[in-house]
């Protein structure tokens, strides 16, 4: 996260320049010339662009060795620390003048007040659920005056994202261009087996692994009551490794490793230094054109694959017509009187649009706020569990309703409007 | 040490992931030489050193600028007045303790002058930020020592890359979306026995909705032949029709309504690509007809040995198709009938590797070689790659800028569109034209970019009058690149530092397919394109 700093301090307060000869001349070229392919409200000047000052960053992580290979702020005495307050320590150390405040937190520990004071906001996250959060935080700080969006109030969004050797960036103007949710399809879906598959009729070594994970291991909790399968634990994994094999042999099934156990039990990404460095240079240049508006940013979407050569294709994303996080319309749910709550819940979680993880649906029902269902607080989703096989009428709900919904894959609730179908 | 090999299994487990412990192992026997440690330079490096490359060394013969400081992430201001070469070593060094840092505080010319050999130590030699002069001198010394040369150059906002081998052989090219290798269309004696085993009508329930779509296009296929004089369905209506025979023999409930069999559903749309042709990819074809296909000799690489072996194997036990690939997608079918097949086609390929192995055998002991010299494994790891292989000639430099041999036909087809980044090639050697007159780059300092734009154009101008290229370049471009004043910015060396990197990881490795042979990369647009020029 980036805040544009008044003209340049010389002077750190202690004493020791953060200024030498030469120390800006390449960046110096971009903001001092006028040029033909400038943004239109590009403005030359000599005002010194001090390099970008006051960073925030946030990060829940801690540094495991295994990123080693890519993340290169971080060196093996660090494994175990918090990678925001290594990262801001070795750039602040790097960078003269450079101040990085770290966050050891989720980005959903932070609130509004927090997001709203700065001009930028670069993402490097590693779930589509904690984009759309994001997301949907910069929209709710949209400010609209008679149904007009207030420029002033958009927060730019850079997102970048990487697997192997393909990765993307792209520009989101909140409330502008397209967002996270207008392109959700976009994303390939996850790959989960069928259960039948895994408990009766496995084929690969990856059949064999998940049901050591998925029905053996809650079985047998080898480690202890209810004690989690670990990921990170190497324990952990050479039992899931050993059963693994055990399972394979029982059906002539070759190819159970160490490595691919782990893989498959941590969901693991490969990941390597070059992606990355080119997504996120790739970034670093958008926010650099927004900041100093040298150029016409990314309109806005660049898809990056270096398997065979390099490729890169850059497109406009456009913003989905009725897309529920943006579109300041709520969206209509069709369905019939007699539908029963869970096949809202289950259209909310499965249409591809929508991708609900665990959406908690409240109505206003004879003047009172009511919780339809609620899964993630096990008193409440005891509670309204009922409601799930009660029909929308018998739940009071009329033609036209306003239905709230939260979720964890945005910050605000999600509001739709129940049309009944005949 | 084990204790040494597990972690560096740890740390490098995200990335052996892709390119394998051999491929990992490539990289660690690998010397790199950076030549100019500018930001471009030290993130091609970083790249490199991260992912554990054996040893690196920079020749740079500069010492360290307020300016290098400002855009160099491996660079202090503690650095300034430093020798560069070592300054930045220092830094690189530090990423990763396996790795091992050297650096030769001398220009490239001069080493070029005095000891040109220097240069063929190392696995590849990437240069960086160098004057057309230096680049054609080293570039023809590497390319008759056969070492691969990278070249690399941050100008502005315009980022642009030239791979400079002469012969790059690829097994594992790692393809994204392969075709499956099932031969339905002219079935091995194996899998006809295979399919014969199973009575489809006779089968009960559950057996007859487990059993693998393989099997039932093989059978469908069968009858279909038998009924048709021996013809596969060719077009859309015959291949319909195929698929409601199929649609057909799902079995039905009492009352006649079709039961849930998803393995047919699978039979019935994998049809199409099932009954694609069995064939010999040109590409493949292509290098069997090459020269080092047909003359083998002691000094052939195991790559064109082997090709050669599965040449004969082509003509000879494989009845003109290569060695059966051996794997076979999941699909929905009982645990024992899928890995029954999988047998098959495994215990196939298996055979097929072992008929190569005799033609590679045969090979080796007529040229003088022992036959062991090229191992089982091998000879199995590019028999399960045969239609994958890939080889990656690149021009010489000499030929790219010779007015007798320049690609004026890929400059002028592409510059069809003025806005194509072929354009920021033509700039790109015209300001390195400007830099042979002129000593310097254009607009490096404000009172210079007005009066270089006439300068630039003037070079402009006798580069395509030289090459005969009837091209227009837009005034625009000559501002903008007189505008950049040579400034080298740190977003676009990273972009190139990740980009450079990979392509000499894929160098290093032989996995995955390197790019031929320049590639621009333009910031101000996020675009890029390839060029074999």
């Amino acid at each position: 996260m980036a805040e544009m700093d008044e003209p340049m301090v010389v002077d750190g307060g202690s004493g020791v320049s953060f200024e030498w000869g030469g120390r800006w001349s390449h960046i110096k070229k971009f903001l001092e010339r006028p040029g033909p392919f400038t943004h239109p409200d590009f403005e030359p000047g000599t005002e010194a662009l001090t390099g970008f000052r006051n960073i925030n960053v946030v990060d829940m992580d801690t540094i495991d060795v295994s990123n080693l290979n890519r993340q290169f702020l971080f060196r093996p005495k660090d494994v175990g620390r918090p990678k925001a307050e290594v990262a801001a320590d070795f750039i602040n150390s790097r960078v003269p003048g450079c101040c990085v405040v770290p966050h050891f937190k989720k980005i959903q520990d932070l609130d509004e007040t927090f997001y709203r004071q700065f001009h930028i906001i670069v993402c490097g996250l590693d779930s589509i659920v904690a984009r759309r959060w994001m997301n949907g935080m910069l929209l709710s700080l949209l400010v609209y005056e008679d149904g007009v969006l207030d420029p002033g109030s958009i927060i730019p969004l850079i997102d970048g994202g990487t697997e192997g050797f393909k990765g993307n960036a792209r520009v989101i103007l909140p409330g502008m261009t397209a967002c996270i949710d207008c392109t959700l399809e976009l994303y390939p879906p996850q790959i989960n087996f069928p259960m039948c598959t895994i408990a009766s009729m496995p084929r690969l070594p990856e059949h064999c692994i998940e049901y050591v994970r998925i029905l053996q291991w809650p079985k047998e909790q080898p480690f202890g009551d209810g004690v989690a399968l670990d990921g990170d634990d190497p324990e952990h994994i050479q039992w899931v490794f050993q059963r693994s094999l055990e399972r394979a042999a029982e059906f002539s099934i070759t190819g159970v490793t160490y490595r691919l156990t782990q893989g498959v039990v941590k969901r693991i990404i490969p990941a390597v230094a070059s992606t990355n460095a080119v997504i996120a240079a790739a970034c670093a240049t958008e926010v650099f054109k927004l900041a100093t508006s040298a150029y016409i940013p990314l309109s806005n979407y660049m898809v990056f694959n270096d398997v065979d050569g390099l490729y890169t294709y850059t497109f406009e994303a456009e913003r989905k017509e009725n897309c529920s996080a943006c579109r300041q319309v709520p969206q209509d749910l069709h369905f019939q009187q007699s539908s029963k709550l869970q096949e809202v819940l289950n259209f909310l979680t499965e249409n591809a649009s929508l991708q609900m993880k665990s959406p908690a649906i409240t109505a206003t029902v004879e003047g009172k706020n009511k919780t339809l269902y609620l899964q993630s607080v096990p008193s409440i989703e005891q509670r309204t569990r009922a409601n799930l096989s009660k029909t929308l009428k018998e739940l009071g709900l009329t033609d036209g309703q306003e239905l709230a919904v939260a979720d964890a894959t945005t910050p605000q609730t999600v509001m739709f409007r129940l049309c009944f179908t005949s | 040490m084990a204790a040494t090999k597990a972690s560096k299994e740890q740390k490098y487990d995200r990335q052996l992931r892709l390119w394998g412990d051999h491929g990992q192992e490539a990289l660690e026997n690998a010397h790199v030489c950076l030549i100019n440690a500018t930001a471009t330079g030290t993130e091609i490096l970083k790249n490199l050193v991260l992912p554990g490359i054996g040893a690196f060394t920079i020749v740079d013969g500069h010492t360290v600028s307020g300016e290098d400081a400002g855009n160099n992430f491996f660079l202090s201001n503690n650095s300034i007045g430093r020798n560069r070469a070592q300054a930045a070593t220092e830094l690189l060094q530090e990423l990763n303790g396996d790795v091992s840092g050297n650096f030769v505080e001398e220009s490239p010319d001069k080493l070029l002058d005095n000891d040109p050999e220097f240069f063929h130590r190392f696995t590849i030699v990437i240069g960086v930020q160098l004057p057309e002069s230096t680049c054609l001198r080293l570039g023809s010394v590497l390319w008759n020592a056969s070492v691969p040369f990278l070249i690399c150059k941050t100008y502005g906002l315009i980022g642009y890359m030239r791979l400079v081998v002469q012969e790059h052989t690829v097994i594992e090219s790692h393809p994204d979306n392969a075709l499956e290798d099932l031969r339905l269309d002219q079935p091995f004696e194996e899998f006809k026995n295979h399919t014969n085993s199973y009575d489809l009508d006779s089968m009960d329930k559950k057996d007859h909705s487990h059993t693998p779509w393989i099997i039932i296009v093989a059978k469908y296929l069968e009858k279909w032949l038998s009924e048709h004089n021996d013809q596969l369905p060719k077009n859309y209506k015959e291949k319909e029709a195929f698929r409601q025979t199929i649609r057909e023999g799902t079995r039905k409930t009492d009352g006649g309504v079709p039961e849930d069999e998803e393995n047919f559903e699978e039979a019935i749309k994998n049809v199409n690509t099932a009954l694609n042709l069995t064939k010999i990819p040109s590409s493949i074809e292509n290098l069997f007809n090459s020269e080092q296909c047909n003359s083998i000799t002691s000094q052939s690489s195991p790559f064109w040995v082997m090709l050669r072996a599965v040449k004969e194997f082509v003509h000879d036990e494989g009845k003109g198709s290569l060695p059966v690939r051996g794997t076979i997608p999941d699909m929905i079918a009982d645990s024992q009938k899928f890995i029954n097949l999988q047998n098959v086609y495994r215990e196939k390929a298996m055979q097929d590797a072992a008929a190569v192995s005799k033609h590679v055998e045969c090979l080796l002991r007529s040229v003088g070689k022992p036959p062991e010299s090229i191992s089982e494994k091998d000879i199995k790891l590019f028999c399960k790659n045969a239609s994958f292989l890939r080889v990656v000639r690149c021009r010489s430099l000499a030929e790219e800028y010779s007015v007798d041999s320049v690609n004026k036909d890929e400059i002028a087809s592409y510059m069809d569109n003025p806005d194509s980044e072929m354009v920021f090639y033509l700039m790109l050697r015209a300001v390195d034209r400007f830099y042979q007159q002129h000593s310097r780059y254009p607009g490096v300092y404000n009172y210079q970019v007005e009066e270089d734009i006439n300068k630039l154009k003037v070079c402009v101008n006798s580069l395509l009058q030289e090459y005969s290229l009837s091209v227009n370049i837009k005034d625009d471009y000559i501002h903008e690149f007189c505008r950049y004043g040579a400034a080298e910015p740190h977003t676009v060396s990273a972009f190139l530092g990740g980009s450079a990197a990979q392509e000499a990881i894929k160098i290093i490795s032989h996995q995955f397919v390197p790019f031929n042979n320049t590639f621009i990369y333009n910031a101000m647009s996020q675009t890029s394109a390839t060029f074999q020029l």
